[in-house]
């Protein structure tokens, strides 16, 4: 630490090159690159789907359970109603990514707000707040969201909201933690001798501090929800005008034997897209870590 | 007046199945323009007492009176128009800036927090400050974490400073410094004292540095002042065991130390195991029977000079 300090001091220029080092540490962390890369890859079929294929990827557009490779004009075949698997898994990645990202950021919403709130405050504000979230927490998600799909139409916006409202206690955990032992430091003592307000310590003093765990587990919900989503769908549950993977997975059950492709194919754009973004999270994690950071 | 009155206060620390009280009955004043020293072991309040005064621990009785001013009772929220008179230097520069924010932020926040809109008069006290702590306007764009540690704690004074206060409560602003270090940062707040006409409660465990520092020093032990004397008289002729303890362990360059320091007898006084008698007493090389039943209170033992202790 003081070697560190030393050179700090007669030369700040070290110091600044230090910081651009987090980036090429980045660089050089695996998971990071390989989970981005996967992610790239999904996010960009995902845009370029209505370029790729221009028709409605629910019509039907050759003959059905054809094999991949058997027909030039459905290169990863079709299902049992003629519609193109590879459109089905352009158009589902969309469906994915977008209930993925809306869940997540509804989760981190009412999360971060809940455990900034409680763990800043602590006292019985932290204590009601702390009982809600464990309440929350002791339902399992899945059903939760199922009552909550089945209660209200089965749209793409009420699976995301009721995937964000299943998925906030984890993330009101971590941020009150978090809340809890960066209350206590210096900075925000210095704070509020400074007479700043509350809100003001909360979300631009301690926010900024709290956030690399909460980065972390964005892209762990992220993929939470997917699977989520793509299970709801599997059960027939999703949104029935849209092309989803969990959808083509149940589609493709029936034809099993014959045709695994069928799910077989949806069932790796899953595994890959959740498999990118625990990649990432780890990457991130590594990169954020506080203690990695001050070497 | 005095620019800070401290009368009995008192300030505990509540967990699950008691009550610690760190700061157990305190009462001193704080004149316009000194400099009191505030000494003690770990763990003997004074920090307690330096943050209770800030309002950032509430004192469960007692009154603090900022320029006649109670602020003892004052909500968070009526504590704000009082906030800028009274300010802290922390001890530990590293985690007392926001590694987030640039040294401009930190320094601007508190100015328009405080109201002031004009951002071209926060640019000019905030570049004064800055140069006034002996920092060049350069660094105000980069963050805490390119500093080093005395750089860091100039900025962390120039933050206590920028609000322009009256009394600045310096707690062990030296102490998580180098020794060369320490030197420049106690000549820099003796600099900003004379040009700004500031007062401090200065807290620190080592006395050499409050020797070189204080008008005035309070000795504390168990959440309470044990003796309270000017500079001069404390060292000369010290009335209370607790201080003449303290003052033999600090190491002296022209002579050797007469007798070893304080025996074997390390073990902290808990501020729990008050009791009765003098709190002291397990500790004091001179305790007497009438120490085990009655607690001494600080009395005057001769001008300016106070201590509590029976034998003084």
């Amino acid at each position: 630490m003081s070697g560190v300090e030393t050179l700090g001091r007669v030369l700040p220029v070290v110091a600044l090159r230090q910081r651009r080092g987090w980036l090429r540490r980045a660089l050089r962390t695996g998971p990071l690159v390989c989970g981005s890369a996967i992610l790239a890859l999904v996010v960009i079929i995902a845009l370029m789907a209505p370029i790729l294929f221009p028709g409605n990827p629910n019509d039907m557009v050759d003959v059905p359970a054809q094999w991949p490779g058997e027909s030039a004009a459905t290169p990863l075949g079709t299902d049992s109603m003629g519609r193109d698997v590879a459109a089905g898994l352009a158009y589902g990645a969309r469906v994915s990514l977008l209930v993925g990202i809306s869940s997540a950021v509804i989760g981190l919403l009412i999360g971060t707000t809940v455990g900034a709130i409680g763990g800043y405050f602590g006292g019985w504000t932290d204590r009601i707040l702390a009982r809600l979230t464990i309440i929350f927490q002791t339902i399992p998600s899945f059903l939760l969201v199922i009552v909550i799909v089945t209660i209200a139409t089965p749209s793409a916006a009420i699976i995301a909201l009721a995937i964000g409202v299943a998925s906030w206690p984890t993330v009101a955990r971590l941020v009150r933690a978090q809340y809890r032992s960066l209350r206590a430091q210096d900075f925000v003592m210095a704070a509020r001798s400074l007479g700043y307000s509350a809100p003001r310590i909360i979300v631009c003093e301690i926010l900024p501090n709290a956030l690399p765990p909460i980065v972390v587990t964005t892209s762990v919900m992220v993929a939470n929800a997917i699977l989520i989503e793509a299970g709801l769908s599997f059960l027939n549950l999703g949104d029935a005008n849209l092309i989803s993977w969990g959808s083509m997975i149940g589609d493709g059950r029936a034809l099993l034997r014959t045709a695994w492709f069928l799910t077989a194919l949806p069932g790796s754009a899953i595994a890959l897209t959740v498999l990118s973004l625990n990649l990432i999270g780890d990457g991130l994690n590594e990169v954020l870590n506080p203690r990695a950071g001050k070497e | 007046m005095s620019l800070l009155s401290v009368e009995e206060l008192h300030t505990s620390y509540v967990s699950k199945h008691r009550a610690v009280a760190a700061v157990d009955g305190v009462s001193f004043d704080i004149q316009r323009g000194e400099t009191v020293g505030l000494v003690g072991e770990s763990g003997c309040g004074k920090s307690t007492l330096g943050k209770t005064i800030l309002r950032l621990l509430n004192p469960s009785s007692g009154s603090i009176r900022l320029a006649g001013t109670e602020i003892a009772d004052l909500s968070q929220r009526g504590m704000m128009r009082h906030r800028h008179r009274i300010q802290m230097v922390f001890q530990d520069p590293f985690a007392s800036l926001n590694p987030r924010q640039t040294i401009y932020r930190l320094l601007d926040t508190p100015l328009r927090v405080h109201g002031l809109r004009d951002r071209r008069e926060r640019q000019q006290r905030i570049t004064d400050i800055v140069t006034r702590v002996g920092l060049s306007p350069d660094a105000l764009r980069l963050y805490p974490h390119e500093f080093s540690g005395g750089q860091r704690q100039r900025i962390g004074i120039a933050r206590a400073l920028i609000l322009r206060p009256d009394l600045v409560v310096c707690d062990e602003p030296v102490s998580a410094l180098d020794l060369s270090i320490q030197a420049q940062i106690l000549n820099l707040l003796a600099d900003l004292k004379r040009d700004l006409s500031l007062s401090y409660l200065f807290i620190s465990h080592d006395l050499a540095v409050v020797q070189y520092f204080a008008d005035r020093v309070l000795v504390m032990f168990g959440g309470r002042i044990v003796e309270s004397a000017d500079h001069h008289a404390l060292w000369h002729t010290p009335r209370h065991p607790y201080t003449k303890i303290l003052l033999q362990a600090v190491p002296r360059a022209n002579h050797p130390r007469r007798e070893p320091a304080e025996p074997a007898t390390a073990r902290a006084a808990a501020p729990t195991e008050s009791g009765t008698g003098c709190r002291f007493r397990h500790r004091c090389p001179a305790a007497i029977a009438r120490c085990a039943t009655e607690d001494p209170t600080l009395r005057r033992v001769a001008a300016n000079h106070l201590a509590a202790c029976h034998l003084a």
